[in-house]
């Protein structure tokens, strides 16, 4: 998720498909354009924790909302009772239907979500954290982000693909030390669908 | 060669020398700088334990430029460390955070094991086998649903979450927050110890040369070394190099500017040879006190250098002047140079109290060198030039005259702007200056150009925990540290979440929790991983965990050997007992709270690693120092120049000087914009012994001179403004190192030198000639009393008061005189210290005073009583019969005397006894008086004869003598030029040769005679001898002497018995008369 937010914040290199400035610039102007129209945003989604050691990978399923411009909420349906919460500055964790943890926007716990809600609001990210690149292979655009400074508080990469017609993400895949992995895939988008607006309220 | 011809000298240069160059190749030069601070602040002990303990003495670091950053930065470091492990010497070369990746089970280990029982029974509960097979079968579960990315992370890293445990502790600390992979900079670690400076800058130059083979000259500024090895290299190589400067710059300064004064080159070559011995001795004396020369006390040579060149220059000076074979002179410069030496020496040693080690060792090294320059100039110097005098080229004389001449002519204005310098800083209050005259701020201090600065300053930028406030805490057991924890944080930062007690060791902790813990642990656990499918990805921490666990609980001492790294910064123990070093987030700006750190724990103690409190201490510290010390300079100086001037105004004049020299620099600081720094801060000390230095050379030679500025500057300018060149070239210099402090001391050290010069030259003598007075018949008192009607007063007052009020008011009117006429009581008693200096007290001069006012009042007793009845005045009379020979020879004599006692009296008694007296007196002042006394006498049958410029009287006395008359007159107050020197015990002085010639003329003999009142109330006569002059073949000028001398020789004594009435109110010292080496 922390990927699609570097898309914003290009660094292009000239190899393989990789976009020209050009390009990529004009890319960033209609994501740009595409995303200020946003009211709200739905998808489902699979996400899969992999782990060296791990008989078989986690897998998990939820539904993903946002509701402009300062709401992002992201529901477990497997495992039910788990979900994300991000609205303004407060961001909470449930898990199992339990106490709901609370954190600052700023506090080191909802950074994920706080780059992600970034992304949706067409801002790019000011802290410069990550390095991207973008390409096409095929009908996807993939954005590379590796961090500028290799942090055990940053992943070592994320690579997201992106539908080039319609620009939404549909898959995410975030490496992270000692062979880890965290891929999201993403289906059944909805922009400006009708969304409970209970699902953003302090829980 | 003059030393050859006495052993001694040789054997004293070989002295010398032979232990300076010991001293030279044995002596270390300290290049660390805490030492040089006093050991008792609280920072200081905490920044040494801090850098011996948690830092680690021989780790360097290689830090990479934090402008670099990204992928660049992670080429850097791999280069560095592919380089730096490949050097010689070299054990192993770490990122921070390796150790404790690597090791996070040992790690683990250890905060479990410290932990409160209660945590460590719940953490590892984790390993009971029901919880452990539970958990591990949850992990999948666990990795599902709202799960952060770092929460992935820590459950591969701790699978049965033994270190959640320790969760809700640690608030926002962070143990090993310097530790991060992504840090930017290596430590590396010698294989061996490095035990001085030498192997500090060896393994300093492999590594930079490892660097400097790896990487580009692009490249190679972005990665820079840094840590206490290379601190200590290159301040060793900068110190070495500046002294070498600084010596060299200023010899040639030096040289440059003695030539420009004296144009000559031989006597320079053993100025500069005699003062190199002088800086030996001073190194011979670190070499045996200290064993080493610190970055402070290395400038001792350039010290020695500008303060001890004056006095050879002086000796230089009197050897080249027309005064070198006067030994009256010398006499008073070599007194004057030991007491300057010993004053600024003394100065210096006062510096010795100094609560700072690197001032202590000053101190004594400058108090050395400034004595041994002192020997050296008054004894092997004055060796060489005796035997090679030079001469002074005329320009010298030239300008030291007109300065002098102009100086007179502006005694006025110059007096007026000393007077407006005081006033005008006094009024502007400069305790209130808005920018402080002192700063003591460390920064001011740091080197510049330092490689190894720039990298800490790089370090100190990544180090995510450069913001923290560190402290040491000592106990006796780490328990007390522990618990002094929380209240040691909360004061440092109320309100802080969390605690970092978590990281300081326990021993109850650890004697409970082992004995919980179950021995082979980790064998069950590792079955249990496998039994569960889970690899070593996942084991390996936990199972690291436990084998150290295990091999505490059978008590193998190394259990932790693999974190001793880490462990080691977090705590110890020595010999002065248990420590911890604690770390307090955001609070380096601020580590003292308000209520100071002690007290905060009762058993245990806390130093602060701070520079910013120590800053704070250093300040408090000097100002402590600066206080006492400066009063016990002053005393010391009070004393000292007491005893070498025997006089309270010259004292208070020295004194003046001081403050006219302070006031100058403050203002010239001012002007200039420069603040004193802790280093600067010594100048003050250096800069009072310089104006005592100066001041007392001038004003004993302007007592010495009496006063004439023309001569004084004649021996003293040109030496003293050469040696205030060659001081602010010995101080200036070392600006030429470019290094902030050094060039703010040079700076302000020549503002001193400049204010001490001018003060002291210009200022200091002006004060001194207005105090000097007049000679007595100038002073009003003299000239408005010493009159007719004032003799026809005390008649008057006799017949009104009698006896009594007579007696009273006369010496009512002396002792007035005494305590109003303090120029001329201090001329009374340095004549009668030429006599015997035990008895020329104030209280002596003052019942001086009084007897001449008794003498006056005897006028009136005189005028009221019956001729015949004076002879009832006269005690004990000795020698009449001198007086009868000449009578029976039908012979007059010259009765020969001094301002002694009741002189008068005796023209009187004689002419009652039949004598045909007449008396020889010059003109008295005013109108009247000369004609009053003659009829005085007349009454009395004593005839007067007025001498002066006529020739006539002269034959008129001459007549009188070979008529048979007693012809008196007064030998120790010659009015013109026709004298002789007569030596007292303590000085000399002049005797008229007229009575002589007068005895000669008239082929008579001489009777030197005294009246004196005794302490019976009446009078004593004494006629000492019966001289029968004659002339003698050896010519006029030899007969004269020798008879004069003859008389001298009978009344002296009389003036050493009865100092109180010789009535003396003029100097009547001429030069010393000294024979060989001494005084006579």
């Amino acid at each position: 998720m922390v990927a699609i937010l570097m898309m914003v914040a290009a660094i292009f290199s000239a190899s393989g498909n990789e976009l020209s400035p050009a390009e990529a610039a004009n890319l960033f102007q209609r994501f740009v354009k595409t995303q200020r129209a946003l009211r709200t945003l739905r998808a489902e989604f699979e996400q899969t924790v992999s782990l060296p050691g791990l008989r078989s990978p986690s897998v998990s399923k939820g539904t993903f909302f946002y509701r402009a411009p300062d709401g992002v909420r992201i529901d477990y349906s497997k495992p039910a009772g788990d979900f994300f919460l991000l609205q303004g500055e407060k961001f909470y964790v449930v898990r199992r239907r339990g106490v709901p943890r609370s954190y600052s926007a700023s506090d080191r716990e909802a950074r994920m979500l706080v780059a992600l809600r970034r992304m949706m609001e067409g801002r790019s990210d000011p802290e410069g954290e990550m390095v991207s690149k973008v390409s096409r292979e095929d009908d996807e655009y993939i954005v590379t982000l590796t961090p500028k400074n290799p942090s055990r508080e940053l992943p070592e990469k994320i690579e997201n693909r992106i539908n080039a017609e319609s620009l939404l993400l549909e898959k995410m895949t975030i490496q992270l030390p000692r062979g880890t992995s965290m891929e999201f895939r993403f289906s059944d988008w909805e922009r400006n669908a009708k969304i409970d607006e209970s699902l953003f309220s302090s829980p | 060669m003059v030393f050859f011809r006495a052993p001694i000298y040789a054997a004293f240069l070989a002295v010398v020398i032979g232990s300076g160059l010991w001293a030279i190749l044995t002596i270390r030069f300290g290049t660390e700088f805490l030492p040089i601070l006093p050991a008792s602040l609280p920072s200081v002990q905490g920044l040494t334990d801090f850098a011996l303990g948690a830092a680690g003495k021989d780790e360097i670091y290689a830090v990479v430029d934090p402008m670099v950053q990204g992928t660049e930065r992670q080429e850097l470091l791999a280069t560095a460390r592919t380089a730096l492990s490949a050097a010689p010497g070299v054990e192993r070369v770490v990122a921070p955070g390796e150790i404790a990746e690597n090791y996070a089970g040992a790690l683990g280990a250890w905060i479990l094991l410290n932990s409160p029982p209660e945590i460590f029974a719940r953490a590892t509960g984790a390993f009971s086998p029901d919880v452990m097979a539970k958990r591990l079968e949850e992990i999948p579960e666990r990795l599902a649903g709202a799960i952060d990315p770092a929460q992935i992370v820590q459950m591969q890293f701790d699978p049965l979450g033994v270190l959640e445990s320790l969760g809700g502790e640690r608030g926002d600390q962070s143990a090993f927050g310097s530790m991060g992979m992504d840090a930017g900079f290596l430590i590396i670690t010698p294989d061996h110890y490095l035990e001085n400076t030498a192997q500090d800058t060896a393994m300093t130059e492999v590594l930079r040369s490892a660097l400097d083979q790896a990487f580009s000259e692009h490249e190679r500024g972005k990665v820079l070394l840094t840590g206490n090895p290379v601190f200590n290299a290159e301040i060793s190589r900068q110190m070495q190099r500046d002294v070498g400067i600084m010596v060299g710059a200023a010899l040639i300064l030096l040289i440059a500017s003695f030539y420009a004064f004296y144009r000559t080159w031989r006597p320079l070559g053993w100025i500069l040879f005699f003062q190199i011995l002088a800086m030996l001795c001073g190194i011979v004396a670190a070499r045996i006190l200290y064993g080493e020369l610190n970055v402070i006390s290395i400038g001792f040579a350039s010290i020695l250098l500008g303060v001890g060149m004056d006095y050879s220059v002086l000796v230089y000076h009197y050897y080249a002047s027309s005064d070198r074979n006067n030994a009256a002179v010398w006499y008073t410069l070599r007194r004057g140079i030991w007491f300057s030496a010993l004053v600024t020496a003394s100065s210096f040693f006062m510096l010795g109290f100094s609560s700072f080690p690197a001032l202590r060792q000053l101190a004594v090294l400058v108090g050395v060198g400034l004595l041994s320059t002192a020997l050296m100039a008054t004894w092997l110097l004055r060796a060489v030039l005796r035997d090679y005098p030079p001469r002074a080229p005329r320009v010298l004389s030239i300008a030291s005259n007109g300065t002098a001449s102009w100086v007179m002519r502006h005694k006025g204005l110059l007096t007026g702007i000393a007077v407006a310098l005081a006033v005008t800083l006094i009024l502007s209050r400069p305790w209130t200056y808005t920018k402080p005259l002192y700063s003591p701020s460390l920064e001011d201090m740091r080197p510049i150009g330092s490689m190894a600065f720039r990298a800490q300053e790089w370090l100190g930028q990544l180090d995510p925990s450069s913001g923290d406030a560190i402290y040491v805490l000592r106990g006796a057991t780490h328990d007390a540290i522990r618990a002094a924890v929380v209240p040691l944080e909360q004061a440092v930062r109320p309100g802080q979440k969390g605690s970092a007690a978590w990281l300081v060791p326990s021993e109850s902790n650890v004697a409970a929790n082992l004995s919980s813990w179950s021995e082979n642990t980790s064998a069950r656990l590792q079955e249990a991983f496998e039994r569960a499918g889970v690899g070593e990805d996942w084991s390996e921490i936990t199972l690291q965990l436990a084998r150290v666990l295990d091999a505490t609980k059978r008590g193998d001492a190394d259990a932790f050997s693999q974190v001793n790294s880490i462990l080691r910064a977090l705590a110890g123990s020595d010999e002065r007992g248990k420590f911890a070093f604690l770390r307090v987030p955001h609070a380096a700006n601020h580590p003292i709270p308000a209520g100071g750190l002690a007290g905060i724990a009762p058993d245990v103690e806390v130093y602060p690693v701070s520079w910013v409190s120590l800053t704070k201490e250093l300040m408090e510290l000097a100002q402590h120092d600066f206080e006492y010390l400066g009063i016990a300079m002053l005393i010391a100086i009070i004393v000292l120049c007491t005893v070498a001037q025997r006089s309270w105004r010259m004292v208070l004049l020295n004194l003046t000087a001081l403050v006219l020299a302070l006031c100058l620099f403050i203002g010239l600081l001012r002007i200039v914009g420069l603040s004193l720094t802790p280093l600067s801060l010594i100048s003050i000390p250096l800069l009072v012994g310089l104006v005592i230095d100066y001041s007392l050379h001038i004003l004993m030679t302007l007592e010495e001179q009496r006063g004439d500025l023309h001569k004084t500057y004649r021996y003293l300018a040109a030496p003293v403004v050469l040696t205030g060149l060659s001081g602010c070239i010995g101080f200036g210099v070392p600006a030429l190192t470019g290094q902030p402090a050094l060039t703010n001391f040079g700076l302000v050290m020549d503002i001193g030198i400049i204010s001490a010069v001018v003060a002291c030259l210009l200022f200091l003598p002006v004060l001194y000639l207005w105090g000097v007075g007049k000679d007595y018949r100038q002073r009003k008192f003299y000239r408005v009393l010493y009159r007719r009607r004032s003799f026809e007063l005390i008649l008057f007052g006799w017949r009104l008061l009698g006896k009594t009020g007579a007696w009273l008011i006369s010496r009512t009117f002396g002792l007035g005189y005494a305590l109003t006429h303090f120029a001329t009581v201090r001329t009374v008693r340095r004549n009668m210290a030429m006599l015997d200096p035990q008895k020329a007290t104030y209280a002596a001069a003052c019942r001086l005073f009084i007897n001449q006012g008794e003498n006056f009042s005897s006028y009136g007793r005189l005028a009221r009583e019956e001729p015949q009845a004076v002879l009832q005045m006269i005690g004990e009379a000795r020698g009449f019969e001198y007086l009868e020979r000449a009578r029976k020879e039908g012979r007059g004599c010259v009765l020969v005397t001094g301002h002694l006692g009741f002189f008068e009296l005796g023209g009187l008694v004689l002419a009652q006894m039949g004598f045909t007296m007449a008396a020889l007196t010059l003109p008295e002042p005013g109108d009247g008086l000369t004609e009053w006394r003659a009829d005085f006498r007349a009454r009395w049958g004593v005839r007067t004869i007025v001498i002066g410029q006529e020739t006539f009287a002269f034959l008129d006395a001459v007549r009188a003598l070979q008529e048979g008359t007693l012809v008196a007159s007064l030998a120790d107050r010659p009015y013109d030029d026709n004298s002789v020197d007569i030596a007292l015990p303590h000085g000399g002085m002049k005797f008229a040769t007229g009575s002589v010639l007068l005895a000669l003329l008239a082929g008579c003999p001489i009777i030197p005679v005294a009246i004196l009142r005794d302490p019976h109330g009446t009078y004593r006569m004494d006629a000492c001898d019966y001289i029968e002059p004659t002339w003698l073949p050896e010519g006029r000028e030899e007969t004269l002497r020798h008879y004069t001398e003859k008389i001298a020789a009978s009344l002296v004594p009389i003036f050493i018995k009865w100092p109180e009435q010789w009535f003396q109110f003029s100097p009547v010292d001429a030069a010393p008369v000294v024979r060989g080496n001494k005084r006579v």
